[in-house]
């Protein structure tokens, strides 16, 4: 059973590609911020049965008329992290910098309020990237913005992360180490999810609760990863890890790896776009 | 870097049975029993031997009928530069497979949806025992 991120209020929702909207924000030309940190984080789903935002204040559609309404509207995707904290630009520098010590600035079109990328930053950063935005120019202010979402180390109550994780942190490491080793392997337009009893706290199958027999079923939803491998004959669009890992040795050095820190196996399954069910 | 073999179960054989006896003809240590979502029936069976990472598992292939259990190495912790080593060991143990009367197809590719082959295994019983010839392979 998979289970995607979704806001309490709604139900599962589409998560957005961002490689092509990033494509899609180019050719519009919205201005976004070079560098290699603006793709470190991309669109991460966590697996989560849903996403509790946690704002610092109550945020009024009035405080981001760029928004046009409280931020919670806003699809999660995993670009924000599971239970992060929410803080937008229009609050005081002051609050901004006292209670978060680093940021996501996460980057979306206002017209459909969708994330196009987001990456790690400190607050600094981000401010630079208030910036550049607001001098640089205007039409980014129609077409896209920054939002600041807190570090793992603001995270509020009701994270859900998946079992045989420490923490928040070390959850997302383990995204950002798989969303390098993607890259590495080439593979730019993926959506990290995990599926299975780390998730969902018991077997599918049998009901038996997530232990130390569970294993943690990562899956990539990519076109470029699943393009050339043998699907499964049970799940239709899925390539078992075992394929994955025997096609791209970056994925499977990163599974040995996390298999080792977390004391179980931890595999990177595939799917075809749009199959993931 | 990996091998495949797909073996035809036994009369109303289990997984578990199925691994069991495996570790018996191998002579693998401790079998392990895990839970993953990503295997039919939402489990496998590991063992480790000799370098080598082996899983028992349900067959999950689209284009294999009659075969119902996955045998799938893999290097345990190691890089080893030559990819087709491992795909030779598969060979080696579908042809001890046959010998002891199992049903043994590898799969070599088996991640490759265009350049994947089915490898079959028969006895040549006009062939000495153990010699050249005696287990003939048949590519599909």
């Amino acid at each position: 059973m998979i289970v995607r991120a979704s806001v309490q209020r709604g139900g599962p929702r589409k998560v957005p590609r961002p490689f092509l909207l990033w494509m899609l924000a180019l050719a519009l030309g919205i201005v976004l911020p070079p560098g290699p940190a603006f793709a470190t984080l991309g669109a991460t789903t966590c697996g989560v049965r849903s996403i509790h935002v946690t704002m610092a204040a109550p945020i009024a559609a009035e405080t981001i008329p760029m928004l046009g309404g409280p931020i919670a509207e806003i699809e999660p995707t995993a670009t924000m992290q599971v239970g992060a904290a929410v803080l937008v630009r229009s609050e005081s520098e002051a609050a901004r910098s006292s209670v978060y010590d680093q940021v996501l600035v996460v980057y979306y079109n206002s017209t459909n309020l969708r994330i196009i990328e987001a990456s790690r930053a400190t607050v600094d950063e981000g401010r630079e990237y208030d910036r550049r935005i607001e001098q640089a120019d205007r039409r980014a202010l129609r077409t896209g913005g920054v939002i600041y979402v807190a570090a793992p180390t603001a995270i509020a109550a009701e994270a859900v992360i998946p079992r045989g994780f420490a923490s928040a942190e070390q959850f997302a490491q383990a995204n950002a180490e798989l969303r390098a080793a993607l890259e590495a392997s080439g593979v730019t337009d993926a959506t990290i999810g995990v599926r299975g009893s780390a998730v969902t706290g018991k077997s599918f199958r049998t009901g038996a609760p997530f232990g130390p027999a569970s294993d943690i079923d990562f899956y990539v939803e990519s076109e470029q990863l699943t393009s050339s491998l043998q699907t499964s004959s049970r799940i239709p669009g899925f390539v078992h890890p075992d394929r994955v890992a025997a096609a791209f040795p970056e994925l499977a050095a990163w599974a040995k790896n996390w298999s080792g820190i977390l004391g179980r196996d931890v595999s990177v399954g595939g799917f075809v776009p749009g199959k993931v069910p | 870097m990996a091998g495949d073999l797909f073996v035809r179960a036994h009369a109303g054989e289990s997984l578990d049975a199925f691994a069991g006896r495996m570790a018996a003809v191998f002579n693998l240590g401790r079998v392990e029993r895990r839970e993953s979502s990503s295997y039919a029936g939402e489990e496998y069976f590991k063992a480790a031997s000799l370098s080598v990472t082996v899983k028992f598992a349900r067959a999950d292939e689209a284009d294999l009928e009659g075969y119902d259990f996955w045998l799938h190495l893999q290097p345990t912790e190691v890089w080893i530069e030559n990819p087709f080593f491992v795909d030779g060991l598969a060979d080696l143990l579908a042809r001890a497979l046959t010998l002891a009367g199992e049903h043994v197809v590898r799969i070599v590719n088996a991640e490759r949806r265009d350049s994947r082959r089915k490898v079959f295994y028969e006895i040549d019983l006009k062939v000495p025992r153990g010699s050249k010839g005696h287990v003939v392979t048949t590519e599909k």
